[in-house]
């Protein structure tokens, strides 16, 4: 179901309903081992690494294994996604600042920051928060899109 | 204060080295989708997905980064061992891409730097990444990884 995850139903929103300084969100979402395994057969990462294997993890100096940064581009993707309609990302700077362990339920938010319009669109831009244990930030990003 | 000189091949630095070819292709994009949910540019859910023909679709330039994994790149030979981590990345969009496409993948070393922060001493390495259909550059993608020596070798 579209925008619905774990009891939430999101509502997407025309830009011309927003202003800077409004936030979207929060997305809760819990990344199990299993949503990790299926992404890493996705992403064709094999299974001898930190994601999920917890000897490997050991022995490069973490806990246990965790969630691949990558899949948290996806999860940043879909809370702009399901909250703006109509909108494109145009570029994405993730830092990730920690890391993110498995069955952690990430809080995922954004605070538009600036509304460009132009002739024929709109550019949003958004800094966007991930963290696994508010407030903690685990990985920070600035988002610019295009909304038609 | 003590400098630390980072050991590696410089001849890579700033050289733009072909790495492959990839095929934006409908099947891996629609598993990405169905597991984070993603709607299609068309506004179809997961649930509809399955019986569309993706060919044809864009794609956002956050789906890029599944192709990354295994890309090939040029040996740095650093004497540092250690495992690597992502420590963040920056993605552009320069022109539609969309599933079906073909894309050559050029790799660039940027920089290499050491930094001794909280964590103790580290090592960053930037990739510049450029995906091209034909002569036309369709995304970027910059990558910053980190290296923890003294850990076992590994890549994120």
């Amino acid at each position: 179901m579209r925008g619905k995850t774990e009891g939430q139903i999101l509502s997407i929103v025309d830009i011309k309903q927003l202003k800077i300084g409004d936030s979207i969100g929060p997305l809760m979402r819990t990344i199990s081992e299993d949503t990790v395994l299926k992404f890493n057969q996705i992403w064709e990462a094999g299974d001898s690494n930190q994601f999920i294997d917890s000897n490997v993890a050991k022995r490069q100096g973490l806990e246990r294994p965790i969630v691949p940064g990558v899949l948290c581009l996806g999860l940043i993707e879909f809370l702009v996604t399901t909250h703006i309609r109509n909108i494109q990302i145009l570029s994405l700077d993730v830092t990730f600042r920690r890391v993110i362990a498995h069955d952690s339920t990430l809080q995922i938010s954004g605070t538009i920051t600036d509304i460009t319009l132009k002739p024929d669109c709109c550019i949003v831009e958004l800094d966007i928060i991930v963290s696994a244990d508010p407030p903690m930030q685990n990985v920070l990003a600035q988002v610019a899109a295009r909304v038609v | 204060m003590e400098y630390f000189q980072v050991d590696y091949n410089r001849e890579n630095l700033n050289k733009k080295v072909y790495s492959q070819t990839i095929k934006i292709d409908a099947r891996r994009i629609r598993a990405y989708r169905s597991l984070i949910e993603l709607s299609d540019s068309q506004g179809n859910t997961q649930e509809s997905a399955e019986s569309l023909d993706f060919n044809g679709q864009e794609i956002s330039v956050a789906s890029l980064a599944i192709f990354l994994r295994n890309l090939r790149r040029p040996d740095l030979e650093l004497t540092l061992q250690g495992s690597y981590l992502d420590a963040g990345k920056k993605l552009y969009s320069l022109a539609p891409v969309y599933v079906g496409d073909e894309l050559d993948i050029f790799v660039c070393l940027r920089k290499v730097f050491p930094k001794t922060g909280r964590s103790g001493f580290m090592v960053f390495i930037d990739w510049e990444i450029l995906f091209c259909r034909g002569k036309v550059e369709v995304a970027t993608i910059l990558e910053k990884y980190v290296l923890r020596p003294g850990t076992s070798a590994g890549k994120n």
